[in-house]
């Protein structure tokens, strides 16, 4: 079949980005192969773990499951920009002092994912954090530092400044 | 200024990149000119290859070259084991790294394509054409080992791969016993999963004939050393590097056919090679873990006191002999099936099966889980058939604190032991009687909890040489550290143990910066590149801490003892007289004078004015060989709820105490247990792989093999005791596989403990809704608890 | 994986979506992706065309007026519930929604991607029947309506023509008040083993003036458990009532063996979330 490339346009971490893809291009090749952003990983082929988990719009989507072609005119943020100003966002600190993370594959979407819930749901109760990480399988913790470091992340953000995703409004119903 | 390093909850300082997505995972390298490798597979369990074509394949664009077995017989060595059990009379059969003339698996590979890019590994896979002859196939090992089963080798006159004894003669004890408990346990084969899948990168210099493989390993000299001997590249030509892996629970020990593949196209085609394994070619490719029945039988006195235990175990080995294959059901598993008791009698046999299903390998625990599940399951039917309290029954039999170091009925000696303290502690926590009361309490409403103990103790940080030696493993099991101070004072460390997620570039530096008084931020750990690493074994066992950490220990001690010469040099002083404490030197008893490690490095360095002898440079290495291998211990209690009406089992509580010695990191420690405690429960409640008639496996996907989620566990509560080990340098057990080995019991013991008003005294794993309800529906078809 | 190559092209109108369908046989409507993209990942799609509809603005209303609710076909689950109108007059959609997979699922699904992909372990499956949900879908014919109950035809296949095109999915007001949705998930793929979906009003003496049960997951179709509806017409909803509704609803389901999962143990488990649902739904506030 004759190789059609599209053209795209989209802001990647802040910064305007063009290229010509192929349809079947995955968002998440496309950040990791056509930009260098490896920090995007590919744990799964069913849509299900997580690890590719990025911001599209302000909300935590699964990049293996968005054509790039899909993304085009939208605003992607990835692990790389989480930090905002060289100052890390809350997520990535309390993983730190809470060890929510092992090996570090799933940690990206597992950041990315609970970026998204501590900045639209702050006060998601640990019932509901366990809920919202239906969308992450990790392997090595068990969960139970990830839960502590997103609640640890939800005290950070009340102590700081404002969300960082807000440019779009996510809704889960709690 | 004393500082106490070790034992704090130091922040991991790898977690600087990882949470910045700055991890460098193998998928991850892109190098110029780079190709990429796709493995067509068998879809057929066992088959006969008729012929292959290639010809379209070869005719798409972007395809640069396709390779079938016979392509490469000859070219390619056998993917060998490397543990060979002695008195096992192992038939170590071949296993090509594509298959020429028979599958033996769904998975197997047929052909290896090369493309140019990553969106054409499939598109010229599906172009290749295979006529397959299907042949009868097996994936039980029960039925393998049936007359007329489908035989999987033709070297082989049975699909008995190996058959080992060993243990003392228990006939006498079972003759005499007042009480004798049979039960068979199946224990199902798991998926590893580690959520980084599989990847290879390599890279062949054409004037050098230097080849590198970033691979995902976890014993990248182990890899080199075998992959030297399969593609015949000389040992110092060939580059193992693992940097960042994403987890591995011992499926990443293996030495595949796929990382040896894409290596020899690497140098066949002068071009970099990558290949990166799909998730659903994991689930069929990457090594499982466990699948064991598994006949036991126990003997003892009508008052709780155990007197012999004998177990027939049959464990599932795949069509191949993976790397560690053989060791885990005979040498992890045989020699420790007497769990945490004292038991005067005790014998293993254990005969190991092909089948055509996926090679069975290590699964984190490896042969302990399997051990200490069917102990401590059969230990609480013992104390159901006695009447007696699980409790008391293990308290009676749990090798006493005075009785170490203890020799088991198979010879190992476990080093030191207090188990009753860990018992109590749980039990304490978790207010047991509190919980039996309410327990009750409960049952009059129809509700049903239960309460599960397993008191476990595990053999590892693997461990002598001369042991691995003496028990088949085709290596040795020491460990390197080469401490380097550089002439600003800084560290590098180098160990042979190549962690994957198990944090230990903080515990490494925390153990060099409590011994040489340097900060954990000065000290960077390296691991995982056989070019900055002369040797070591890798990381599996848990035997990096104990073992790895020792090596560094020990050359710590050697740079400080050098660096001591040259303080007593610069400071006038005989060398007994002088003090190293917190990164100064001093002259005894005189804390006025003194010189910083730093201003001894420099002059170590500088050689202006050595001590006689003496020569320049600061640095240390170590080879350490432990005398023993560690075992931790612990009391693991787990509470859970079983809806009557649907099966369902929620785990309600869950407490763990572990005994791993002296703790370097307490929040690492408690992440390795955490972790540890899911994959346990995993296995208990959640995941099992299954095959259909035809040898396809049906739990290929996250769809359909349940991983443990967040949703499943409750707060995961952890505590420690501590009881040094004597041999080892740090005193310090592994912990990496504590949590699933003792987890799994202890929570099917709490869902059969449940069960007890229905009389359902066992069931088999995973205990899923259907299976416990379809036990609880028939017991009230029989007229059980209404 | 990859899927196989295909062209690409974003519809700018529902009709330019539609004459894209009828010149290409293999082509796909692309709403959310996140049931075409996983099967064209795993090859078990190919199509030769993809048609994009994520920017077709009037797909993706959701409009509620006094007598009807619009669900265009491309809004997306997360815009569905956090309707706050919507979750006035149709609770259950909140409710069922939030116990769909995962957030970032949530954010790319769509309802009527659900809908067409017509799986019959899909939550919303339930809903659909329930709420008497009537599909609009438009064709070269023009527009036609498709009532809940004909919609799933086949695991896999609703009542669509190869060149029609799901728009909007609406419902009549005002709904039974009482509504509730309960699952119980398959523990590896989260879909519903047995998911059911109650809707329920009562006349003033407190009996069953009506009730709407439907069940998916356990089935082979999703499915409206009429037995149950009958047994609890004009009852008051009592223990007893309810436990013999659930018997006979579950019973109105085809249930098969798949795997682990008996057919005995699906029909126990729909009885089981019927009874636990209708006691649910009527300890609820209208």
């Amino acid at each position: 079949m004759a190789e059609e490339r599209v053209a795209i346009q989209l802001i990647v971490n802040g910064r305007a980005v063009r290229g010509q893809v192929e349809p079947r291009m995955l968002l998440a090749y496309y950040l990791r192969d056509e930009l260098g952003l490896t920090g995007t990983h590919v744990g799964c082929d069913t849509s299900q773990c997580g690890a590719c988990t990025v911001l599209l719009d302000g909300l935590a989507v699964k990049s293996c499951t968005v054509l790039a072609v899909q993304a085009d005119g939208c605003h992607v943020t990835t692990v790389e920009g989480l930090a905002e100003d060289g100052q890390p966002h809350p997520v990535q600190q309390a993983f730190q002092e809470e060890h929510g993370l092992q090996c570090g594959f799933c940690t990206p979407g597992a950041l990315m994912l609970s970026a998204w819930l501590v900045d639209h749901h702050p006060q998601a109760d640990e019932a509901a954090i366990r809920e919202a990480l239906d969308g992450l399988i990790c392997r090595c913790t068990g969960y139970e530092n990830i839960v502590r470091a997103i609640q640890r992340a939800q005290a950070l953000r009340q102590e700081t400044a404002e969300p960082l995703a807000g440019r779009a409004q996510g809704g889960v119903s709690r | 200024m004393s500082q106490a390093i070790f034992g704090e909850r130091v922040q991991r300082k790898e977690d600087v990149r990882l949470v910045r997505g700055r991890g460098q995972y193998t998928d991850d390298i892109q190098l110029p000119g780079m190709l990429y490798a796709g493995i067509l597979r068998s879809p057929h369990a066992h088959a006969r290859i008729k012929r292959i074509d290639t010809s379209a394949a070869e005719q798409m664009d972007g395809v640069v070259k396709v390779y079938t077995g016979r392509d490469l017989k000859g070219r390619i060595g056998s993917i060998p084991t490397a543990w060979i059990p002695p008195d096992s009379d192992l038939k170590a059969v071949e296993h090509p790294a594509l298959a020429y003339d028979t599958v033996r698996y769904v998975g197997d590979g047929v052909a290896l394509v090369i493309v140019t890019e990553r969106a054409l590994v499939e598109d010229a896979l599906e172009a290749i054409r295979v006529e397959y002859e299907p042949l009868p196939s097996v994936t039980d090992q029960m039925a393998a080992i049936q007359a007329g089963a489908p035989l999987l080798h033709e070297g082989a006159p049975s699909n008995i791969a190996l058959h080992w004894k060993v243990g003392t003669d228990t006939e006498a004890a079972f003759q005499g016993a007042p009480v004798v408990v049979r039960q068979t346990f199946r224990q199902q084969r798991l998926i590893p999963n580690p959520m980084e899948p599989r990847a290879t990168v390599a890279q062949y210099d054409t004037v050098t004939g230097e080849l590198t493989v970033w691979a995902t390993t976890q014993n990248p000299h182990i890899h080199r050393f075998l992959m030297a001997n399969i593609l015949g590249i000389p040992e110092h030509k060939l580059r193992v590097v693992a940097q960042d892996v994403g987890g591995g629970f011992g499926s990443k020990i293996a030495c595949y056919p796929d990382e040896v593949l894409v290596s020899y196209a690497a140098r066949d085609l002068g071009r970099p090679v990558k290949w990166t394994e799909s998730r659903s070619e994991h689930f069929l490719v990457t090594t499982h873990g466990r699948d064991h029945v598994d006949e036991v039988e126990l003997a003892g006195t009508q008052d709780g006191r155990i007197l012999a235990i004998r177990v027939r175990a049959y464990a599932n080995l795949g069509a191949y002999l993976s790397t560690a294959g053989p060791g885990v059901p005979t040498i992890l598993f045989g020699l420790i099936v007497n769990g945490a008791y004292d038991i005067p009698q005790a014998s293993s046999e254990v005969y190991g099966i092909f089948t055509n299903t996926t090679p069975v390998d290590a699964y984190r625990g490896a042969g302990r889980p399997e051990a200490t599940y069917l102990i401590e399951r059969i230990v609480d039917r013992y104390a159901q058939e006695i009447g007696m309290d699980p409790v008391e029954v293990r308290r009676r039999n749990l090798v006493k604190k005075e009785q170490f170091p203890f020799t088991n009925p198979f010879g190992l000696t476990y080093d030191s032991g207090n188990y009753h303290q860990a018992l109590d502690l749980a039990l304490k926590t978790v207010d047991y009687e509190a919980l039996r009361r309410e327990q009750e309490a409960l049952r009059q409403q129809g509700k049903y909890i239960g309460i599960g103990l397993s008191t476990y103790v595990e053999m590892c940080g693997l461990g002598p040489s001369q042991v691995a030696g003496a028990v088949g493993f085709q290596g040795g099991l020491w460990e390197s550290a080469l401490v380097r101070i550089h002439p600003t004072g800084k560290v590098t460390v180098f160990t042979g143990a190549s962690p994957h997620g198990q944090g230990e570039e903080t515990t490494f530096a925390q153990i060099v910066a409590e011994r040489l008084g340097v900060s954990v931020e000065d000290i960077d750990v390296v691991h995982g590149d056989t070019d900055r690493i002369s040797m070591g074994w890798g990381t599996y066992g848990s035997r990096t801490t104990a073992v790895g950490g020792g090596a560094l220990a020990l050359a710590v001690d050697r740079v400080v003892a050098k660096a001591k010469r040259i303080a007593a040099h610069m400071l006038e002083v005989p060398e007994e007289a002088v003090e190293f404490q917190s990164g100064r030197f001093y002259p005894e008893g005189n804390r006025d004078r003194s010189v910083s490690l730093q201003e001894v490095t420099l002059q170590a360095y500088l050689a202006w004015n050595l001590p006689a002898g003496v020569e320049p440079g600061l640095e240390a290495s170590a080879f350490y060989d432990p005398t023993n291998f560690t075992y931790p211990f612990g009391t693991h209690v787990a509470v859970v709820s079983v809806d009557a009406d649907t099966g369902e089992v929620r785990l309600l509580r869950y407490v763990a105490v572990d005994d791993c010695g002296p703790v370097i990191n307490p929040m690492i420690v408690e992440g390795q247990v955490h972790g540890g405690i899911a994959q346990g429960v995993g296995q208990a409640l959640y995941e099992g792989a299954r095959y259909d008639d035809d040898g396809q496996l049906v739990t290929g996907s996250f769809l359909d093999y349940a991983m443990p989620r967040a949703r499943f566990l409750p707060r995961l509560e952890t505590l420690n005791t501590v009881t040094p080990s004597p041999h080892n340098p740090l005193g310090v057990k592994g912990v990496g596989e504590t949590g699933t080995i003792a987890s799994t019991p202890a929570v099917v013991n709490a869902v059969i403990d449940a069960l007890t008003p229905f009389g359902i005294t066992d069931l088999p794993m995973p205990l899923t809704p259907p299976t416990v309800w379809s036990a609880i529906h028939a017991a009230r078809q029989t007229g059980g608890a209404s | 994986m990859i899927p196989q190559s295909f062209r690409y092209h974003r519809a700018e109108t529902v009709d330019e979506a539609l004459r894209l369908l009828r010149q290409e046989p293999d082509a796909k409507i692309l709403a959310g992706g996140h049931s075409l993209l996983p099967l064209m990942k795993l090859r078990l799609a190919r199509p030769r065309l993809v048609i994009d509809i994520g920017r077709i603005a009037e797909l993706s209303r959701v409009e509620v007026s006094r007598d009807r609710v619009v669900l265009g076909a491309m809004a997306r689950y997360y815009q569905v519930a956090s309707h706050e109108a919507l979750a006035q007059v149709a609770p259950i959609m909140r409710e069922a929604i939030a116990v769909i997979a995962d957030p970032q699922v949530r954010h790319r699904g769509t309802v009527g991607g659900s809908a067409v992909h017509a799986d019959p372990t899909a939550d919303l499956a339930a809903v659909f029947l329930a709420t008497d949900a009537e599909f609009v879908v438009r064709g070269s014919q023009g527009e036609r309506r498709i009532a809940a109950q004909e919609w799933y035809v086949a695991p896999m296949m609703a009542a669509l023509g190869a060149d029609e095109m799901l728009c909007r999915i609406e419902w009549p007001l005002p709904l039974p008040a009482q509504q509730g949705y309960l699952k119980f998930p398959h523990p590896a793929s989260g879909y519903a083993l047995a998911g059911v979906a109650v809707l329920l009003s009562r006349a003033a003496d407190g009996r069953v003036d009506a009730v709407h049960v439907a069940v998916t997951g356990a089935g082979d179709l999703p499915f409206r458990a009429e037995s149950a509806e009958k047994a609890l017409a004009g009852q008051w909803l009592e223990p007893r009532v309810i436990a013999a509704a659930a018997e006979q609803g579950a019973a109105d389901g085809q249930y098969r063996d798949d795997g682990p999962y008996s057919a005995a143990y699906r029909q126990n488990l729909v009885r089981v979330m019927i009874q636990r649902a209708l006691l649910k739904v009527s300890e609820s506030s209208t």
